[in-house]
């Protein structure tokens, strides 16, 4: 069985290292990017089934990288959640078109069941 | 879940699960388990068991932070239950938590309390936060407490409850009041006062005007602001030169002016005026105007009045003169000065302008102290036309009638006189030489006819009665021929003609008839009787016997031609009255002046009756007296009389001539009499107006004195006396200058000489004693008096009692300036607008602020320095508040002077005049930039501790369930497979322990802070192993940077040896942190006995100058793109510069841009007391 990629967007690495380790003993193949950029330049390069990707992103803004993808024809049928220690932050990204929001600190299984709706 | 309720205290954020974790963190840690004990009440904290709904454990740590603030915190949740309270919140309410908690809210406010708060709780369920204003009733007396209400939402955006913040905000709201209070003290005096202000700027145009100016003028403040200076001022070389002056720094005081008011008339004004002065540059002047008007008015009014009753006295055809009491004449008008021949010296002559006076006989001479004008003024009585002869100076004498009369004053007091000369000289004569014609006429021995040139016969005197035979009555009228013999008419005819001619006939011998026939011998005179004009009306005729004396005849009919001439051209009545027989004839004259008819029969009864009541008797007495022989007979009367045809009283001059018979009895009255009311009125009307004019002078509510051209002050008016309590006496002369003080008395004097030498008027100031001793500034406005020629004459002076105008305007100008000086120093911009809104006043703070000079902050000018989104809104809202007369209260963004944009909050009420009625608002502006900024920090603080926070937590705690997965794993093989996993999860939580618990050591101690907590425990330490152990707990972190230690500092210092390490790691791991691309830092040691400085020094990105105070300021972190990927709270360097600051110690930096900071602490080594 193939594993399915997900691309992780988080400046903060603990927090991407993190959800890398889980997502991969969960089975998933996991790409990291520190930096909205370097996202964007892996994405049409491989074929990622879903994105991580933190609200506040140094540099480029997660919700704009987010509003920019679900524009773009190919990319915004890859489902993306964001995840923000923002308290308020979930309309914001939900209007941005993520698919689904998870607050930090999440719960594994929380984690788990959102990518399950998408993966 | 829910997401966990979140409070804010004095803007910090605390997670409650957040806070539920650093419980945990911090308990673990000894050092600071000690700190807690120091708070140890909050174990008991009845929260504990009574919210169940919050994580008890946060609620024991959160309870430090709660506890720490001011504000009343209490959480409710969405049913209504008090969940939590905080100390505050005890103490504000007086009230225990165990008490409260659980109730619900309206249990624990009661009805009335909760509806006032229900729609905050409303709004607040709705997920709107609010702020509110209330007054409140405790039990120590009403309070103002700020509520403020904001709801806590979960995560699902519901609300799950909400947080209460109650500030108890009296004190502010005191002080807001206070100052309001003051603001209206200001415009209270500065509009009040009776003095006018007005400020004008270089070019001259008026910026503000006080309410007393616009009314003094009329004009609103549209018509009168922004108009320049000019166009009031009536006169343009006074305003120009009010200006140069100024701008010449001169300061006006009392400069007279005379504005223009709106209804066309003017005001006089006086100016006190300097001007503002920033260095060199002239901004506006202050002007004070007094009104004077009134005063000048008045003064005016008095001049008028004295003019003209003076041009009164001057055209009156009558002679007329006064002198002072001393017989010293001050005023005469021009009729006298034609009847003296001369113009008496004022200040030198006395009691009459002609130094020879004499007797009616014209040679008796008569001291002039016993002339009438110093017999009046002596005795104090009126005389009324004594006659008197005055010898002019050519040598030509004056037959006068005299009526002097005293003047006084209102108390009684005689301050002089009042002479009226009637000029008789002329009219005596001819009087004397009718009265002498018709006795030669009467009592000629000579028959002496008068005719017509047609022969009719005029008058017949007795000798021709004597000698014709006819009487008078038979004869006049009838014609000259009967008694001109037939043969002898032709003659008559001849002499006819030649006196027709003008020609006299003269002893032309001829012959009569008498009335029995028989025939005389006659030498005739006649002459012709010609009229003013010389043309001949008719012919008087002398008949005498040849043998009798001629020549007497003659003379005799040429004066009764004459007699008869005068009595027919002059008004003169004659009358005649024999006392023995009782027979009264009167002539035409006489009856029309009693305005009898011709045919009335008149007898002595008639005369009698018609004399006036008042002054019969007066008038019997005084012919009785001249009926006496020895005292020669002569009477010479006025009186009045009961005008017969209209019983109006008549006044008369009667003369008469008494001639007694060989026993000495009065035989024959003969006289003149001549009505002369007219001049009677004429007279009268002069003595009211010279009583008026002393009425006048006397009631004025002005002090005059008045001097002649002697220099010397003789009159002194009632309203002066009375002040100084002073006679006029003592006054006269100099003698008023001992009432003058003493530091005055020389201005007095040198004022007066130049004036006097001048000639000019001046105005003066000085202190007068007032009868009860006391001091009072006296206006004194001197005017020249000028007599009828044009010489000067004196001066006279209107004076005002000043002291309370001068002494209310020192108090406030005292008191303005106390004022302006409160309001001035103030250090929040004042501002107060009129009733329409519009700006009339700011002070130099503001003015400072907005850099815009006060002329141009009026009106609306002084929202040209609001950014432009808030130009429209904050008058907007202005106005919504003005129509309700509410409170003001805005905020808005102004740009500075130095360019930078400011938030300022503006709060007004209005206010109102003693009438209650609104004149505008009057309010402050607090530059709320720094509140603002700071506000704006704290909420930047908030997300990035809630990210700061949240991001170790969701590491740890991701992977702990990763781990508690593998350690779930049933399947061995696996298990054993995720080792490496195990170990790098592990590592990593450790790693973010470490960090969690260094954030959580600054949050704390930034509360010790904020709360004044933060405590030292010092001991003396080696400060040289505590640089190297803190280097080596750095080096641990790093590996890209060498650490370099230049230590040359040997000793122990006196300090916290845990907080001076917190100092240095700080430092250290943001140099390491912010110079992401260097590989070494440096840390110099220095030090002497007194003071070590130690260095920590980087190559990193360095930071700009203008955040170089700013970065140990509490939430402060530098701006810009690549500082924002540097984690932290940004209150590190807040904390060591707090605690280098309580070692007594100092830290700063030392940093360019791009190319690395150096950060410099000193500390004292030597142990401070």
């Amino acid at each position: 069985m193939t594993k399915e990629k997900i691309l992780v967007v988080d400046d903060d690495p603990d927090i991407s290292m993190m959800i890398k380790m889980m997502l991969e003993y969960k089975g998933y193949s996991v790409a990291v990017a520190d930096r909205a950029e370097i996202a964007e330049q892996m994405l049409p390069a491989d074929d990622f089934k879903l994105i991580i990707m933190d609200m506040l992103l140094s540099g480029s803004n997660g919700v704009d990288v987010c509003m920019r993808l679900k524009k773009d024809g190919q990319l915004s049928r890859i489902p993306i959640i964001m995840i923000s220690a923002h308290p308020n932050a979930k309309t914001v990204c939900i209007n941005a078109g993520a698919d689904d929001f998870i607050a930090k600190p999440f719960d594994m299984e929380e984690m788990l069941n959102a990518i399950r709706k998408f993966v | 879940m829910n997401q966990p309720p979140v409070l804010i205290i004095a803007g910090l954020i605390i997670n409650l699960k957040t806070a539920a974790f650093l419980n945990q963190m911090n308990c673990s840690s000894p050092k600071n388990e000690s700190l807690l004990d120091n708070n140890a009440s909050i174990n008991a904290a009845p929260a504990k068991v009574n919210s169940p709904n919050i994580n008890l454990s946060f609620v024991d740590k959160g309870e430090i932070l709660l506890n720490a603030v001011p504000s009343a915190v209490v959480y409710i949740d969405k049913h209504e239950y008090l969940k939590y309270v905080n100390k505050s919140f005890e103490n504000i309410f007086g009230v225990k938590a165990v008490d409260v908690l659980g109730r619900s809210v309206m249990n624990f406010l009661g009805h009335d309390a909760y509806q006032t708060v229900k729609g905050y709780r409303d709004a607040a369920l709705a997920g709107q936060p609010s702020k509110n204003e209330l007054e409140v009733t405790f039990k120590d007396g009403k309070r103002f407490i700020e509520i403020s209400y904001t709801p806590d939402m979960d995560e699902q955006n519901n609300v799950a409850g909400y947080i209460v913040l109650v500030n108890d905000i009296t004190a502010k709201r005191e002080t807001a009041e206070k100052l309001e209070r003051r603001q209206s003290e200001l415009e209270d005096y500065v509009n009040n006062a009776v003095v006018g202000m007005h400020w004008v700027n270089a070019d001259g145009l008026i910026i503000w005007a006080n309410q007393a100016e616009l009314d003094m003028l009329g004009y609103s403040e549209e018509e009168y602001i922004s108009h320049h200076i000019a166009e009031f001022h009536s006169h343009k070389n006074i305003v120009d030169d009010i200006l140069f002056r100024l701008k010449a720094k001169e300061r006006l005081h009392e400069y007279e002016a005379e504005l223009k008011c709106k209804d066309g008339k003017t005001r006089r004004v006086l100016i006190n005026s300097n001007g503002l002065w920033e260095g060199d540059k002239f901004i506006h002047t202050r002007c004070f105007t007094i009104d004077i008007t009134t005063r000048k008015e008045a003064e005016a009014a008095l001049q008028e009045s004295q003019r003209r009753y003076k041009q009164l006295v001057e055209s009156l055809p009558i002679a007329l003169y006064t002198c002072d009491k001393n017989g010293y004449i001050d005023l005469f008008n021009k009729a006298a000065v034609e009847l003296w021949g001369r113009e008496p010296e004022i200040g030198k002559d006395r009691w009459c302008g002609s130094a020879k006076i004499f007797e009616p006989d014209g040679v008796t001479p008569l001291a002039l102290e016993e002339c009438p004008m110093a017999v009046s003024i002596k005795e104090g009585r009126t005389i009324r036309g004594r006659e008197i002869i005055v010898e002019r100076p050519e040598g030509q004498k004056k037959r006068i009638h005299s009526y002097p009369s005293p003047l006084y004053d209102s108390k009684g007091d005689i301050t002089g006189g009042v002479n009226m000369l009637l000029d008789v000289t002329d009219k005596k004569e001819a009087e004397d030489k009718l009265a002498w014609l018709a006795a030669i006429v009467q009592y000629s021995n000579d028959p002496i006819v008068s005719k017509t040139l047609d022969g009719i016969i005029t008058s017949w005197n007795e000798a021709a009665e004597r000698v014709f035979g006819y009487s008078s009555k038979e004869m006049v009228g009838q014609s000259i021929t009967r008694i001109i013999p037939q043969e002898r008419l032709s003659e008559e005819t001849l002499i006819l003609n030649r006196l027709k001619k003008g020609y006299p006939v003269e002893h032309f011998e001829t012959k009569r008839l008498t009335k029995n026939n028989q025939v005389l011998d006659v030498s005739l005179t006649s002459s012709p009787i010609k009229d003013k004009e010389g043309k001949v009306i008719g012919a008087s005729k002398i008949v005498r016997d040849i043998t009798s004396q001629k020549k007497l005849y003659e003379a005799l009919r040429e004066s009764e031609e004459r007699l008869r001439m005068a009595i027919k051209t002059t008004n003169l009545g004659t009358w005649e009255y024999y006392p023995l027989t009782g027979k009264l004839s009167w002539s035409d004259e006489c009856r029309k002046i009693y305005d009898v008819p011709v045919d009335m029969k008149i007898n002595y009864q008639f005369f009698s009756e018609h004399i006036h009541p008042d002054d019969a008797d007066f008038v019997q007495e005084r012919i009785e007296e001249a009926m006496h022989p020895d005292l020669g007979g002569d009477y010479d009367l006025q009186y009045r009389i009961i005008r017969y045809s209209d019983k109006q009283p008549r006044w008369i001059r009667a003369q008469g001539k008494i001639y007694f018979n060989v026993f000495k009895q009065a035989e024959r009255f003969i006289g003149t009499v001549v009505d002369i009311t007219e001049e009677k009125e004429i007279e009268e009307e002069l003595k009211n107006n010279v009583e008026l004019f002393t009425t006048m002078a006397d009631n004025v509510p002005a002090m005059i004195w008045m001097s002649g051209n002697d220099k010397y002050s003789d009159f002194f008016n009632k309203t002066w006396l009375e002040f100084t309590g002073r006679t006029l006496e003592m006054e006269s002369k100099e003698g008023w200058l001992q009432n003058v003080h003493p530091e005055d008395v020389q201005k007095c004097i040198d004022g007066y000489n130049q004036a006097f030498l001048e000639q000019k008027g001046y105005y003066t100031e000085y202190r007068l004693r007032r009868h009860d001793g006391q001091y009072r500034w006296i206006a004194d406005n001197s005017v020249p008096r000028h007599n009828p020629d044009g010489s000067f004459a004196g001066f006279i002076s209107a004076c005002i009692d000043i002291e309370d105008q001068k002494k209310a305007r020192e108090r406030i100008l005292a008191s303005e300036l106390k004022l302006k000086t409160i309001s001035n120093a103030s250090p929040v911009g004042l501002w107060m607008t009129d009733a329409n809104g519009q700006n009339i006043f700011v002070n130099d703070t503001w003015i400072e602020w907005t850099d815009i000079p006060y002329e141009k902050q009026l009106g609306n000018g002084w929202l040209s320095k609001v950014i432009e989104e808030d130009r429209i809104t904050a008058p907007a809202k202005f106005r919504e508040c003005m129509l309700k007369r509410e409170k003001y209260s805005t905020e808005f963004r102004m740009e500075r002077s130095d360019g930078n944009t400011r938030w300022c909050l503006t709060e007004g009420f209005p206010y109102y005049d003693i009438d209650g009625e609104f004149k505008g608002y009057a309010g402050s502006v607090t530059d709320i930039t720094d509140i603002k900024k700071m506000e704006e920090r704290k909420d930047d603080f908030i997300k990035m501790a809630s990210h700061e926070l949240k991001t170790p937590i969701t590491s740890i705690k991701g992977y702990v369930q990763l781990l508690m997965s593998i350690y779930d794993e049933l399947n061995e093989e696996k298990f054993n497979s995720s080792r490496s996993v195990v170990r790098s999860s592990l590592q990593t939580i450790s790693k973010q322990v470490g960090k969690l618990t260094r954030l959580v050591s600054e949050l704390l101690d930034l509360t010790r802070i904020e709360s004044g907590k933060l405590e030292l425990y010092k001991t003396f330490f080696d400060l040289d192993s505590l640089v190297e152990e803190t280097v080596q707990d750095v080096r641990l972190t790093t590996s890209r940077h060498a650490i370099i230690v230049h230590n040359n500092f040997r000793g122990t210092i006196y300090g916290d040896k845990d907080r001076i390490n917190q100092v240095l790691m700080n430092l250290i791991t943001n140099a390491v942190k912010y110079s992401p691309d260097a590989d070494h830092i440096e840390v110099f040691v220095t030090g002497n006995k007194e003071v070590v400085t130690i260095k920590v020094k980087d190559r990193g990105i360095g930071i700009e100058e203008k955040d170089h105070s700013r970065i140990f300021e509490r939430f402060y972190r530098v701006e810009g793109k690549s500082e924002q990927t540097y984690p932290g709270f940004g209150i590190g360097l807040f904390i060591a510069a707090e605690i280098i600051q309580r070692h007594n110690g100092s830290i700063k930096v030392e940093s360019e841009k791009g190319k690395g900071s150096e950060f410099i602490i000193s500390l004292p080594v030597k142990l401070i007391e």
